[in-house]
């Protein structure tokens, strides 16, 4: 793929493990979760300076915020509305808000990957649109943000760039939108596959919410074995095809990622930034950048 | 209570019946698009485990339509696929507006691109946002008003406290009765293959555990964090503000089971405008009906499947 810029995105509590080589590496890095406020809980302003001070262009993911979550969420935000600084939107509530706050024009804000899918970011997209046309094939593999309608909407809002979960086939939405002035940052690995507000890893380990950052940084591999039937309420075996097929989900907290690393050379298109995402993958965790 | 409409789905004439039997006073349908083998202009592939979910004869809606007119239902037409691409929105609005040519009350849309597309509908008909728009805040709703939606259907993962704080909104607000999936809305992306018997809801299937963990677990549900049930917090929605609720199933095995569960709701609901607790609820269910005891209860009951009561699912909301 070929971009211009590379983006990191990062637990605020790695931030100061990774070296100025891994850094360097990098033109933009953003902090935050798309799915967690409370894996959000610590990140000071002396974050955000450390990356300004290395001329970094900065970012903060925001989660997805339930009602009962967001005053608090937004008291402690507002010491950051002042920097020089993205903000990634996962949910249309939270985007209203922040239209209606009258943020400088320092403050920029973009579209997360909650909001921004394709149909092609099922692991088994081909699976089910494999007796539709070729023409309608290609048309559901789209962004869904890649339409007048909804460029419209962006520009209403202010959004000025948008994350996805980059495919091959999405050349003609991602062109619609940059042609059109919107930033596409595109994720080549570990596509997202489902959030929920119930936190996966708290459930399994049943411990209380809140104090359970530790939990979540570390995947946990899964491989789907039974399908499960809505109206019997029973399970039926997945065939070792079928399983393939499906492949193998990592859960980190209340996100789901696919098991799925692409090459670079696959995509042929261009967009704005390639983002590595070091919070819903093993990329980047461990030895290879942190000290 | 007794102003809480009971939304069921019909997807034939006897599916219909059914659910006037039930006692359903709102009914919700889609129909399939020549453009498509699976997809559909709503968010159900047209097939699901081999089973229809949609009319696939405009005409076949005309005896539909008699019959609500009759029963005085309200009847929604579904246009709520969460995405249009962009060669296909002339086809959608025509979609839709041959549903309105043959009378429906209310179009339910799941993406603001729809909105869009369809701002030129009559203002008599009314907007209702799906499930995969669901806000999960105020703001989502205000927002949505402002767009000319005047119903909402509620995030599942809504606390009954968040959705007390739409209440004060110009809108009505719609809950789902019957089965959850556990993600929040349009953030799921493991849908059921219509393709293939083994693909099912992602979020509900059997997984491995393939990373070493503290305990024993090699097995387990472990995105499973749907809820099914509200029966027993049926009052407390109304009080928080819910004028509806909406059964999902256009593609159930067997309308008449699920006629019977949107009967029973009703049941419930009764028992509620005449001042029943939840105690009294359960003896009359005990003893009259057999689907409460055989699979409500070890169901959705004894697995805590509760949408709106503190369970291992609800302690862990983030």
């Amino acid at each position: 793929m070929k971009t211009p810029l590379k983006e990191l995105r990062i637990h605020h509590e790695h931030l100061y493990e990774l070296t100025e080589e891994i850094l360097g590496n990098y033109q933009t890095v953003s902090l935050g979760h798309s799915g967690c406020h409370y894996k959000m809980n610590g990140i000071e302003e002396q974050h955000i300076h450390y990356l300004l001070e290395r001329d970094k262009k900065v970012k903060v993911e925001m989660p997805i915020l339930f009602e009962a979550a967001m005053n608090g969420f937004f008291t402690k935000m507002q010491r950051f509305f002042h920097y020089e600084i993205n903000f990634i939107v996962n949910d249309w509530g939270t985007m209203r808000f922040l239209a209606q706050q009258q943020l400088p024009s320092t403050v920029s804000l973009s579209v997360g990957r909650q909001l921004a899918f394709s149909y092609g970011n099922c692991p088994w997209y081909e699976d089910i649109l494999q007796y539709e046309d070729q023409t309608i094939k290609e048309n559901y593999l789209q962004l869904n943000f890649g339409n007048p309608a909804m460029i419209k909407l962006l520009k209403e809002y202010g959004v000025t760039e948008i994350d996805a979960d980059i495919h091959a086939y999405m050349e003609h939405s991602v062109n619609m939108l940059r042609d059109e002035g919107i930033k596409v940052n595109g994720f080549l690995h570990y596509p997202m596959v489902s959030t929920s507000r119930s936190c996966h890893t708290l459930r399994l380990y049943n411990e209380p919410v809140g104090n359970c950052q530790h939990l979540c940084n570390n995947g946990i591999m899964i491989e789907p074995r039974e399908r499960w039937n809505r109206f019997e309420d029973v399970t039926v075996k997945i065939s070792k095809e079928s399983r393939e097929k499906m492949g193998n989900l990592l859960i980190y907290g209340n996100i789901v990622v696919q098991d799925s690393n692409r090459h670079n050379e696959s995509i042929a298109f261009e967009v704005d930034s390639l983002c590595d995402d070091a919070r819903f993958s093993p990329i980047l965790l461990k030895e290879e950048a942190i000290k | 209570m007794d102003k809480l409409n009971i939304l069921a789905p019909v997807r034939s004439k006897f599916m219909m019946e059914e659910m006037i039997e039930a006692g359903a006073n709102e009914i919700y349908f889609g129909v399939s698009n020549p453009l498509f083998q699976q997809m559909s202009f709503d968010n159900k592939f047209q097939t699901v485990a081999d089973y229809p979910a949609h009319f696939s004869d405009w005409e076949d809606l005309d005896d539909i339509m008699s019959m609500a007119k009759t029963h005085q239902m309200k009847v929604i037409f579904m246009a709520n696929t969460p995405f249009i691409p962009t060669n296909l929105e002339t086809s959608f609005q025509h979609h839709v507006y041959r549903a309105l040519e043959k009378g429906v009350d209310a179009i339910t849309i799941s993406s603001m691109q729809a909105l869009n597309l369809l701002t030129n509908v009559e203002r008599d008909t009314q907007i209702i946002s799906g499930s995969q728009l669901a806000p999960v805040n105020k703001y989502g709703a205000e927002m949505l008003t402002e767009l000319g939606v005047s119903r909402i259907t509620v995030s599942q993962s809504m606390t009954l406290e968040e959705i007390q704080s739409l209440r004060d909104l110009d809108v009505e607000l719609m809950i789902t009765g019957n089965f959850g999936t556990g993600s929040i809305a349009n953030c799921c992306r493991l849908w059921e293959s219509p393709n293939n018997g083994e693909i099912g809801e992602g979020v509900r299937t059997l997984y491995r555990i393939l990373s070493p963990l503290n305990n024993q677990l090699k097995q387990h549900h472990i995105l499973d964090s749907a809820t099914d049930c509200s029966l027993c917090n049926l009052e407390d929605l109304v009080s928080a503000g819910v004028t509806a609720i909406k059964f999902i199933g256009r593609e159930a095995p067997n309308p008449v089971t699920l006629a019977m569960v949107v009967s029973m709701f009703n049941e419930w609901k009764e028992m509620g405008v005449s001042g029943f607790s939840i105690e009294q609820k359960m003896k009359v269910m005990e003893q009259e009906q057999l689907m409460w005891i055989m699979k409500w209860v070890p169901r959705f009951c004894e697995k805590c499947r509760c949408t709106y009561k503190s369970t291992a699912i609800t302690k862990t909301y983030i």
